[in-house]
């Protein structure tokens, strides 16, 4: 999976949590939360990561944006490891790397008005000081997310779910960044509201030719944002491909049952499906099994081989990649 | 659990070193114990004999490796006025306090809980309104005052009850119920929204919606997760009322710890002093100790964790 | 065949300081022996505050205000307390939201379904404590004796929720009430808890009320959905149907939104500017009127009235004639 035109390039990324127990917490194990993984993000296109609970996909957003220093592992912004970078060259990538968090209410702060919000990162990094300026730079976010100027003066408990997740993207998008990611940016939203937001970003991404990582549990969302998807559990990708193809012809177990997992709203062609009901919860990460990390649940197992040995990542050509046993 | 009371052991053991340290500098720092001891006439002369009666004028850390050891052997000193050990004196006065301390908050605890559960049920309604009102009264009282206007009703004018005295349950109710009064408005006022709160969570609808009836939901449910927030309250309340309440022992004559600090401070008696603080703070340092143990048996998840 | 449950023109209000909220507004449903029906629609819709009716569990400042709920010969809004409770988690069971919220949590999981056995099932405690292990086997809870002992926190969300369904059919209910069942759920959760949620109702003959708002869910488990849209069904008939010829504009708007696998990346057209409008809505227009792209004159001067397209499918929109049918399908 390598490429070195990529705009954000992640190699073998690692982040291992301690756990502290006992009278005396003392540090007794390690949570690999992300476990070895690699991707990267071309410039204008969107790469969905999918996983459940407890896959480490959210750890991935949080390495990238350096929220957390990772364990081990690079994280090349534009050829730059951003592990590498500290202090003042660190806020300079940052302009260029934005996130959308799923909770808007919780991400954008109740004593501030929606026009200090969106413009607040140009203040904080200095790029614009001038009042009039500042107000026609708000005025003109709001208007790419379609959200009324009007709101500029509202508090952001004065505005509904998917309003606020506008406002979120407007300070998003208001630096011009290269790259968003996107953590659950559609999961607490209803139906109408979720494709709004899916459509506004589409069309952001057309517009300034913005790369996105997009990250849900949602396979349905993912599949109509992605040009790519990752499919990761209990902390390492298994599968990778076009979305197109990773949706007709997924190839690890894993993948199949989460298609199959997602009922489809058509009827007809729901009825017709193959439903695939895994046994079993995903392991702790704490304590994950052996070998492969997805044969207790998987309905292939091999005895021998996929609980002893790790499987290798293989390249399927059409960059079409698994990590699964039946296919080495 | 075994966890979780060891370290909770070993925090108390922590805070009890810490109060131990502490006492010791307070006693430093506050000024000359044998010229505050001395009556305002006594001369140079007397101060420093005193002083040296009193080992003052050895180096810190020999005082400080007397006092220790000294609480090691549970000799608090001895009392002036009195004449005998410290601790045998005290020990004489906390069963009054405790009692006293005991049956008030049953008082506070059950009147509280009940009148702000009755409040938390119907919310906004005359009897949510009228509560208010009585709990508002509770807290703000001014505690002597009130108790001798009961002293002038109750006592004096009306002759139900003795004015002071101890040995009696009569004796008791007045005490008791003035000791009572603000720890019960703060708890009813904790209670009404700390149950409100239980009644409007998903488990108590889950509940309801079993077939449970209103009564069991409240007694069994909401109550008992409202108890672990109204637990920590009503500890403190009470570790409060160990301390002994000066002003209502003094007003009731009641021979409590309290009253007995009062005169040991107007004695000037110094080791009296010292011994009470140490053996009311270690008081409660115990009961809070005993509260998270309650807290462990009450509430699972701390249990675990 | 007489239905399990017949619902007739509820409505439920909530008296609250900016006004009136007519949170349900004249519902009619009805369901069938053993028959999954879904009520779909998006938050704020009335969903749940409709089930919650259905078992008079609505808390103030709502109230039941009009309307019947026939279940065995009996309107349940004109029966006493007592027995209200002694049809509820007995002949009507419900299955909530966020199970992790919905047991109580200092108390054992086996303690609160013996609790509900004890309560409708008069057996002793020893008994009840035995039929919970029993129910926590049922619904595949591994190692049940001890799962039993533990409490709600130590349970994985899935797990959880595989408890309150043992709690739900513990006592055989003629109807279960699933409210969003899985929508806390990972994903290949969410479809473990549905096989079982229908395998166990389909072995007792237990009848389903469904309330989704995901169309996958209904697709995949009901026959027949009833669509809500600000307190009132606008559209109820076999979910083929629905899919198919939609008469409502509300249900072609929903279909047309949902992120579905089923469709590829930018092949949709999108209802613009859609939102839930506010409940607090007049007596006198289509609910729908303000954000319907097919409104005309009439949708602003009367309130429609549910006509039937044919037997089975019924709709609430002006543009619809009985035994007529209009295609709104995008």
């Amino acid at each position: 999976m390598s490429n070195n035109s990529a705009l954000l390039h992640v190699q073998d990324l690692r982040m291992y949590y301690p756990v502290y127990k006992g009278v005396l917490r003392k540090k007794v194990a390690e949570v690999k939360a992300v476990d070895g993984v690699s991707l990267q993000v071309g410039k204008g296109e969107t790469l969905g990561l999918v996983g459940e609970s407890g896959s480490g996909k959210s750890t991935v957003a949080k390495c990238v944006v350096r929220l957390v220093a990772p364990t081990a592992g690079r994280v090349l912004f534009d050829g730059t490891d951003l592990c590498q970078v500290d202090g003042e060259r660190l806020r300079q990538y940052r302009k260029h790397i934005q996130m959308i968090f799923q909770d808007p209410y919780t991400s954008l702060d109740p004593l501030m008005k929606v026009g200090d919000i969106v413009v607040e990162p140009l203040l904080v990094l200095g790029i614009l000081r001038d009042r009039k300026q500042l107000k026609a730079e708000a005025e003109r976010a709001l208007e790419l997310v379609e959200l009324n100027p009007n709101k500029l003066g509202r508090y952001p408990h004065e505005l509904s779910g998917g309003q606020r997740q506008r406002v979120a993207i407007a300070r998003a998008i208001v630096l011009k960044p290269h790259l968003i990611i996107c953590d659950e940016p559609v999961s607490a939203l209803d139906v109408f509201t979720q494709s709004r937001i899916v459509e506004i970003l589409l069309a952001l991404q057309e517009q300034f030719s913005l790369s996105y990582l997009f990250i849900s549990h949602d396979l349905a969302a993912v599949r109509f944002m992605s040009d790519r998807i990752a499919v990761m559990y209990l902390g390492g990708l298994v599968e990778l491909a076009e979305s197109q193809e990773l949706c007709a012809h997924p190839l690890h177990p894993y993948t199949q049952a989460l298609i199959s997992a997602v009922p489809v709203a058509n009827p007809e062609v729901e009825s017709s499906r193959q439903r695939i009901v895994l046994p079993g919860e995903v392991p702790s990460p704490l304590n994950p099994p052996p070998g492969c990390k997805f044969n207790p649940r998987c309905n292939y197992r091999k005895p021998g081989t996929c609980d002893r040995e790790e499987p290798r990542e293989i390249d399927l050509g059409s960059g079409h990649f698994v990590r699964c046993h039946q296919y080495a | 659990m075994k966890d979780y009371f060891i370290r909770r052991s070993l925090l108390t053991v922590v805070a009890l070193v810490g109060l131990i340290v502490v006492v010791f500098l307070f006693t430093q720092s506050i000024g000359d114990p044998a010229s505050i001891m001395l009556p305002d006439w006594a001369t140079e002369e007397m101060i420093q004999a005193l002083r040296d009666k009193m080992g003052l004028n050895d180096p810190l850390y020999v005082q400080f490796g007397r006092y220790v050891s000294g609480l090691l052997r549970l000799d608090l000193g001895t009392s002036l006025w009195q004449g005998i050990p410290n601790l045998d004196l005290i020990m004489s006065r906390l069963p009054a306090t405790f009692i006293l301390a005991l049956v008030a908050i049953s008082l506070a605890a059950f009147g509280g809980v009940f009148l702000g559960a009755l409040a938390a049920i119907w919310p906004r309604s005359v009897v949510d309104r009228v509560i208010s009102f009585i709990t508002t009264l509770a807290v703000t009282s001014v505690d002597f005052w009130v108790a001798l206007m009961l002293i002038l009703l109750v006592s004096v004018k009306l002759g139900w009850l003795p004015t002071s005295g101890y040995g009696e349950v009569k004796h008791i109710v007045l005490p008791a119920l003035m000791i009572a009064l603000r720890p019960m408005g703060r708890i009813a006022q904790v209670t009404r929204p700390a149950i409100m709160d239980e009644l409007a969570k998903p488990y108590i609808l889950a509940a309801r919606a079993r077939g449970l009836s209103t009564s069991r939901v409240i007694v069994r449910h909401a109550a008992r997760n409202a108890g672990i927030v109204l637990l920590t309250l009503t500890g403190y309340e009470f570790a409060g009322l160990v301390n002994g309440s000066a002003i209502i022992e003094t007003v009731f004559g009641w021979p409590g710890v309290g009253f007995l600090l009062v005169q040991a401070i107007k004695l000037r008696d110094w080791p009296l002093i010292v011994g009470t603080t140490i053996v009311v703070a270690v008081m409660v340092i115990v009961i809070n100790f005993a509260i998270d143990l309650i807290y462990g048996w009450l509430d699972p998840r701390i249990r675990y964790h | 065949m007489e239905p399990v449950i017949r619902v007739n023109d509820l409505s439920t209000y909530f008296y609250t300081g900016a006004g009136v909220l007519r949170a349900v507004d004249g519902v009619s449903l009805h369901v069938d022996p053993g028959e999954t029906v879904a009520l779909v629609g998006e938050s704020g819709c009335g969903k749940t505050v409709c089930s919650l009716s259905i078992m008079r569990l609505v808390r103030p400042p709502g109230r039941v205000v009009g309307g019947e709920v026939w279940f065995e010969g009996r309107n349940l809004l004109d029966v006493s307390e007592r027995r209200m409770r002694r049809i509820r988690g007995d002949k009507i069971a419900m299955v909530f939201q966020e199970p992790s919220l919905s047991f109580d949590p200092v108390y054992s999981v086996g303690a609160q379904l013996a609790e509900t056995l004890v309560q409708h099932k008069k057996l002793g405690r020893r008994e009840a404590l035995r039929k919970a292990v029993e129910l926590l086997k049922m619904v595949e809870i591994a190692d049940a004796e001890r799962r039993a002992a533990s409490y709600p926190h130590e349970f994985s969300g899935g797990m959880l929720q595989r408890a309150m369904i043992a709690l739900a059919i513990s006592c055989e209910p003629r109807l279960l009430i699933a409210d969003e069942p899985t929508t806390s759920l990972d994903v290949t959760i969410q479809a473990q808890v549905l096989e079982l949620l229908s395998e166990t109702s389909q072995s007792l003959g237990s009848a389903v009320l469904l309330i989704t708002h995901n169309f996958g869910i209904v697709s995949r488990y009901a026959k027949r959905a009833y669509v809500m849209y600000a307190g009132q069904v606008v559209e109820t008939g076999p979910v083929h149907k629905l899919y198919q010829e939609p008469q409502h504009p509300y249900t072609a708007d929903l279909w047309a939104s949902v992120l579905d696998l089923d469709r590829p990346k930018k092949t949709r057209v999108l209802p613009s500017g859609k939102g839930i409008s506010d409940l607090v809505h007049e007596d006198s227009k289509c609910a729908y009127f303000p954000l319907c792209q097919h409104r005309e004159l009439e949708c602003e001067r009367e309130r429609p009235e549910l006509v039937a397209v044919d037997s089975s499918h019924h709709v609430l929109c002006h543009r619809v004639h009985s035994g007529g049918s209009v295609h709104v399908k995008q």
